[in-house]
């Protein structure tokens, strides 16, 4: 028979990423589109972008969860962060959407985006405190501001989006 | 070593079974059974013509109404994975497989102990 405690015992993910430095240091991030919002990461936990595949759908799971994929051999939710951060919502998938595969707090996630705009690395004086995403889930996530190639850009707490993002029972 | 599973498909989305759990495909009804009905209970879209697995649940047998497809098939160990973290707490899920398609396995437990 096969259980989930047997399943469990499987190596999930690896350790958690050793790339969370405070953002006062201004680490390199990698920035990306979501609708018409761009966004970043910290780009010491991107694994790598990847082309949006066909999705295997999760029944039951919140709409920010659009399913998963298999990256690295581990099967990879793949997240929605326009709906999770009650962002104006990002169009159906079109030959530039990518993946933008992190792993934070033990977990390997992919973050649906429209547009990659590379790893940034802005200087500390033009990183400013966010003030674009103002209210909910976005404002608590935004760690700093900057402008990027494709306009201003908002640093995320990957962290804290992953925390967001997981599924309640 | 290998493990068997039953899958079943409901439109695009692969859902598997522990073969061991399963008594038996399309039987005759049995109206004393309850019956669940899989695309009901995880919100998927029902299948014009769905076949029917006879579980072995913790309370008893259990008629699970599945998809239009059912297919048998020995899978390797390695091929049976855990959920992702982030999707960890799924109560109807167990793990995947990782075959041709990718399949949900399902928890047969918290599946047919489901209020109907």
């Amino acid at each position: 028979m096969i259980t989930r405690d047997e399943l469990e015992s499987t190596p999930r993910d690896e350790a958690p990423s050793e790339a969370t430095e405070e953002l006062q240091t201004h680490p390199p991030v990698l920035a990306f589109r979501t609708g018409t919002t761009w966004l970043a990461v910290d780009a010491l936990a991107t694994l790598e972008i990847a082309p949006y595949p066909t999705l295997s759908a999760v029944p039951l799971a919140p709409p920010h969860v659009l399913g998963i994929t298999w990256r690295r051999s581990h099967a990879t939710p793949v997240l929605d962060p326009a709906r999770l951060l009650d962002l104006p919502p990002a169009p159906p998938r079109d030959p530039y959407s990518r993946l933008v595969v992190v792993r934070a707090l033990g977990m390997q996630v992919a973050l649906a985006a429209q547009q990659v705009g590379g790893v940034l690395e802005p200087a500390s004086a033009e990183v400013d405190a966010p003030t674009l995403l103002r209210t909910g889930l976005a404002a608590e996530l935004a760690r700093a501001e900057f402008s990027g190639p494709g306009g201003p850009v908002t640093v995320l707490d990957l962290e804290g989006l992953l925390r967001a993002a997981r599924i309640e029972r | 070593m290998t493990h068997s599973l039953v899958l079943t498909r409901l439109v695009d989305t692969w859902l598997a079974v522990d073969a061991s759990r399963v008594v038996g495909i399309d039987l005759p009804p049995d109206g004393r059974l309850v019956e669940i009905h899989l695309a009901s209970a995880l919100r998927l879209h029902a299948a014009r013509q769905p076949r029917r697995l006879r579980l072995e649940g913790p309370d008893g047998p259990r008629e699970l109404v599945v998809g239009d497809v059912v297919q048998a098939v020995e899978v390797a160990r390695d091929e049976l994975v855990p959920l992702p973290e982030l999707l960890r707490p799924l109560s109807w899920a167990i793990g995947l497989y990782r075959g041709r398609q990718t399949a949900w396995i399902l928890d047969v437990d918290a599946l047919t102990r489901a209020p109907q």
